[in-house]
């Protein structure tokens, strides 16, 4: 292309090759899909019957998928979190389940699909069973932000007890890296690490909420006494089930309960069960929905990670591959843990669910661990969650 | 070596999208080589002063062809087939392409921006692409594009007219029956 041309002529050609090419290396290595999207709106009428013709050949060459039972979950996820999550009655509070919209644990935050409409108002108690998890914070007229006790400097009163006794102090969040630390411990005697730290009630909370006995965690002790570098914090952790759901306790009603979490179930079609260049790994189907995730019989096939107008790619995954964006559940013992703490037998029995992030709703079944991945064959569906009001405002 | 029409490039092109999910997923498809570079190194050929046009056009249809069957972006697809372009107008001036091996690695460097590319898109999606897959398939495209295009062998100069091809042809002085 840029023999043989006067000077002048070749450096403009030179330079503008190199430009496009800058410009389009760009647009392919910088994570941002609305170039993406926005072209595909436009090439999706071509692309479909490629792609369907290409799906037919992959049915030629690699057999078509045969006929899959249909998968019946033991049970729902919602049910297994209202199970473990609904804590006991208190006179004159009233629990109020609140589903999560987000969970952002890095800031020490749920916002929740509830708000001043439902009863909720700021200072409310947020509680997972007989877990204290923080206050609301801040309330709208349908959602609102509830800051975790374990959030960078959230400060919580807490009693520190075991059978010897029983210790006041004060807790203080330090972010999600760091365990929070005990401080202004009360005199009267000495913390011991293994301690039962609870929630201590303020003034203004009813005293009856004492009476849960609402845990924070247990007490242990880091740094080098001899050194006089020790220092007491709590050992605890979000339980997974409140990801999903908690309980807000309201002194007064609204004229509505907290809603559920609206979710979205458009058809889809199978059109392509391999990517030309990334391998059989991605498969592609034609849906009038948008992201989420791909529900078939037999479980969900995988996550959209890239959408083209009515085209969607869907990385097709074996339940276990999921990884910490599923949860397991022991039918049996209806224990809820996260995938990485299954050990061998554990993974005989256990049964996934979505864990609800990058846009795939949460509590979608994807099926037994030792399980394959899914075959996408049958009714399918491309499942989202609807929009929440005010959650754009966030 | 003279460019082929786009009447026949056209329908190659579609038939090879057609077919290449289903040459991907057979076993060992992983490493087969990306067909629309192959297809691009063939329909642009390194024509001396040609203009731009052509190539911008089969670019860009090539690559729109490319991504109706992968998620791979069309945006990677333009970028990698380009700079498989630039990179033989640039390296084809530098390489005697005669040689099959000098072919061989040109098709082979020419193939690496698009396997960088690819594993980009691959790391996006979660996917695990294995590095020597790019690398592999960036090699057979090599060999393929060096056994598959081999150039016209180079004019061979006259032979010297010295003493020895005088006499060797010019019948002899005063010889004859």
């Amino acid at each position: 292309m840029f023999f043989l041309l006067p000077d002048a002529e070749r450096f403009r050609r030179l330079a503008l090759t190199g430009l496009l090419l800058l410009v389009l290396t760009v647009l392919a290595l910088v994570p941002w899909d609305l170039p993406d999207r926005w072209l595909g709106r436009g090439t999706s009428a071509l692309a479909a019957p490629l792609a369907g013709l290409a799906g037919l050949a992959v049915d030629a060459v690699a057999g078509r998928p045969e006929a899959v039972p249909l998968l019946v979950p033991p049970l729902e996820l919602e049910v297994l979190e209202r199970q473990l999550g609904t804590p006991e009655p208190v006179a004159g509070l009233r629990w109020l389940e609140t589903p999560v919209l987000e969970a952002d644990l890095a800031a020490g935050e749920l916002h929740l699909a509830g708000g001043r409409r439902h009863g909720l108002a700021p200072g409310s108690p947020v509680v997972f069973g007989r877990l204290w998890l923080g206050r609301v914070a801040e309330a709208g007229e349908v959602s609102c932000r509830a800051l975790l006790w374990t959030a960078a400097d959230a400060r919580t009163g807490v009693l520190l007890e075991d059978a010897e006794g029983r210790l006041a102090a004060v807790c203080v969040g330090r972010g999600r890296d760091a365990p929070p630390l005990v401080r202004w411990v009360e005199t009267a005697g000495e913390p011991r690490p293994g301690m039962t730290v609870r929630w201590r009630r303020r003034e203004a909370d009813p005293p009856e909420l004492a009476s849960l006995d609402l845990e924070l965690g247990v007490l242990r002790q880091e740094g080098d006494p001899r050194r006089r570098q020790e220092r007491w914090v709590v050992e605890a952790r979000l339980p997974l089930g409140a990801e999903g759901r908690v309980w807000v306790g309201a002194g007064a009603l609204g004229p509505e309960p907290p809603p559920r979490l609206p979710l979205r179930r458009r058809t889809a079609e199978p059109l392509l069960r391999a990517d030309a260049v990334l391998g059989p790994r991605l498969a592609l189907v034609r849906s009038p929905g948008a992201g989420g995730a791909l529900a078939t019989p037999a479980g969900v096939a995988g996550p959209v990670v890239a959408g083209r107008g009515e085209l969607h790619w869907i990385r097709h995954r074996a339940p276990l591959e999921w990884g910490e964006e599923a949860l397991a559940v022991d039918p049996a013992s209806g224990v809820l843990e996260p995938v990485s703490a299954l050990d061998a037998q554990a993974r005989m029995r256990a049964f996934l669910y979505t864990r609800g992030t990058a846009g795939v709703p949460r509590g979608l079944p994807l099926g037994p661990a030792r399980a394959g991945p899914p075959l996408i064959r049958g009714p399918l569906e491309l499942v989202s969650r609807a929009p929440f009001p005010e959650e754009d405002a966030r | 070596m003279k460019a082929p029409r786009l009447r026949v490039v056209l329908p190659v092109a579609l038939l090879l999208t057609a077919a290449a999910p289903a040459l991907r997923a057979l076993p060992g498809g992983r490493w087969l080589p990306d067909p629309w570079l192959l297809l691009a190194l063939w329909a642009v050929p390194p024509v001396p002063g040609a203009g731009l046009r052509r190539p911008i056009l089969l670019i860009g249809l090539l690559g729109l062809l490319r991504s109706s069957v992968s998620a791979a972006s069309p945006f990677a697809a333009w970028a990698g087939l380009g700079h498989a372009l630039a990179l033989r107008s640039w390296l084809g001036g530098w390489l005697v392409e005669q040689r099959f091996l000098a072919r061989c690695l040109l098709g082979a460097v020419c193939a690496l921006p698009l396997a960088l590319l690819d594993q980009a898109a691959a790391a996006r999606f979660g996917l695990a692409l294995a590095w020597e897959e790019g690398l592999v398939r960036a090699g057979l495209l090599g060999i393929l594009w060096a056994l598959a295009l081999a150039p016209a062998p180079l004019p061979v100069s006259p032979r010297p007219r010295g003493r020895a091809g005088r006499w060797a042809d010019a019948p002899r002085a005063g010889g004859g029956a």
